[in-house]
């Protein structure tokens, strides 16, 4: 190999690893245009260069998933505990899936409530756009962040009492948290306060009823619903039908 | 960790130390695992940390990655833009703020991917075999001297361990100049 062609392989692996000066970095580039064998010869290079690295990358990957098989296999007596655990699930569903099944069984009001209860769609966000802690709120509901919209809505009706509908949407927010209770005496408030959503606030009470187990308050409640020209007139009186 | 045993822990890393290599993967895959699992479902996690390991270990090689931030962060940052990038087409992500910023640049995931010729010459290097082979990976993938390959290889100075190089970079460019002939006479 002659020395000119040594020089420029230096000069190569300088451009290629980015250590030349902007000025060398430059000569080399018009060299390149050119003078088209030096041209070929940089490609060249340049590919084997890259070639050389990808040969130990690829050689290091696989060692990384011989690693990673080295961590499964420590871990595997723990994935068949997993496995174990996971059979017994099955089973306790399945068991459960034939329990459900069974003809003329009655669905508890557990099951019934979640067939039955269905978020309300969002309908006040474009309201009041220019509150920015009602539009949080709503956004937590909308997100189904419940328990992050209980309190979000709680600080909103602080200073905003007599907001029914925004109470509507804490009503359900704190039924969907698990607080049933909490969520039937705030839809009391907004179906006293004649609010646009009161015929809502009287299912859903209905529904927090029944998700607390209140049979008896259910049907009372589902009964009041039971009129004519109410929204939730048909539903109520399927439900009634099943309880 | 202190910083010191970390920047120290990366100069092996980046000398190729095997050891440490191993050491690092197993202490940041499970808290990578966790924190994905949470975030991310229906993807292989485990799979994307080998990936982010991977780059992570090649960065470190290529000094892109020198220690300002902490090992964690920065590898849990090359994993978060992988899951984001795989994530992007197929459904939309939680924010994943949590993750301490670390200015990666845009070149993070790039020049890892080899083109057609570059996968070519990992063939030739095996043929041509030793000493071209040990030569040349010491030489461009682990930042070797030429004094250091001359000693470690039994050259009698860096000089002699130079032109032995430049001579494995020759036969290699002509196996491979031969191979264009032999494509662009198969195309």
């Amino acid at each position: 190999m002659s020395e000119q062609e040594e020089n420029d392989i230096d000069l190569i692996e300088k451009y290629h690893g980015g250590k030349l000066s902007a000025e060398e970095r430059r000569l080399l580039e018009a060299r390149i245009k050119s003078d088209p064998v030096f041209g070929a010869m940089v490609t060249d290079y340049t590919d084997i260069i890259e070639g050389v690295k990808h040969e130990r990358r690829e050689k290091f990957k696989s060692t990384v998933k011989t690693w990673e098989a080295e961590i499964l296999r420590e871990q595997q007596p723990s994935v068949f505990r997993t496995y174990w655990k996971l059979a017994a699930v099955f089973l306790v569903l399945a068991l459960a899936a034939l329990y459900i099944f069974i003809p003329g069984r009655k669905e508890t009001p557990q099951e019934l409530y979640a067939d039955y209860f269905v978020p309300y769609e969002d309908v006040i966000t474009t309201r009041d756009e220019s509150n920015p802690l009602l539009t949080e709120s709503v956004h937590l509901y909308d997100e189904k962040k419940y328990n992050l919209a209980v309190e979000s809505f709680s600080k909103y009706l602080t200073s905003h009492p007599d907001d029914h509908d925004a109470r509507f949407y804490y009503g359900l927010s704190l039924l969907e948290s698990g607080r049933p209770q909490e969520s039937m005496e705030s839809f009391d408030i907004v179906i006293k306060g004649n609010s646009l959503l009161a015929e809502q606030a009287e299912w859903y009470r209905a529904l927090a009823s029944l998700k607390l187990g209140d049979l008896s308050v259910t049907k009372s409640l589902l009964h009041e619903i039971d009129r004519e020209g109410h929204d939730y007139r048909a539903k109520a009186a399927e439900l009634l039908g099943k309880l | 960790m202190n910083k010191d045993v970390e920047l120290e822990e990366l100069d092996r890393v980046k000398s190729g130390d095997e050891g440490v290599l191993k050491q690092l993967y197993k202490k940041y895959r499970p808290s990578f695992m966790q924190w994905a699992h949470w975030k991310y479902t229906g993807i292989d996690v485990a799979d994307i940390y080998q990936q982010a390991f991977t780059i992570f270990y090649f960065n470190v090689k290529d000094g892109k990655f020198s220690g300002m931030s902490s090992v964690r962060t920065y590898l849990f940052a090359i994993g978060k833009n992988l899951l984001n990038k795989l994530a992007e087409g197929t459904r939309k992500i939680e924010s994943l703020d949590d993750v301490g910023d670390v200015a990666l640049s845009s070149d993070i995931f790039e020049g890892y991917e080899a083109t057609h010729r570059q996968q070519v010459v990992s063939l030739i290097l095996e043929q041509v075999g030793e000493p071209c082979k040990t030569i040349l990976t010491r030489y461009y993938f682990d930042n070797y001297s030429m004094e250091s390959i001359a000693d470690s290889m039994g050259y009698k100075t860096a000089m002699v361990a130079k032109k032995k190089k430049c001579e494995c970079l020759s036969k290699i460019r002509a196996v491979l100049r031969a191979k264009d002939v032999q494509m662009k006479g198969n195309a």
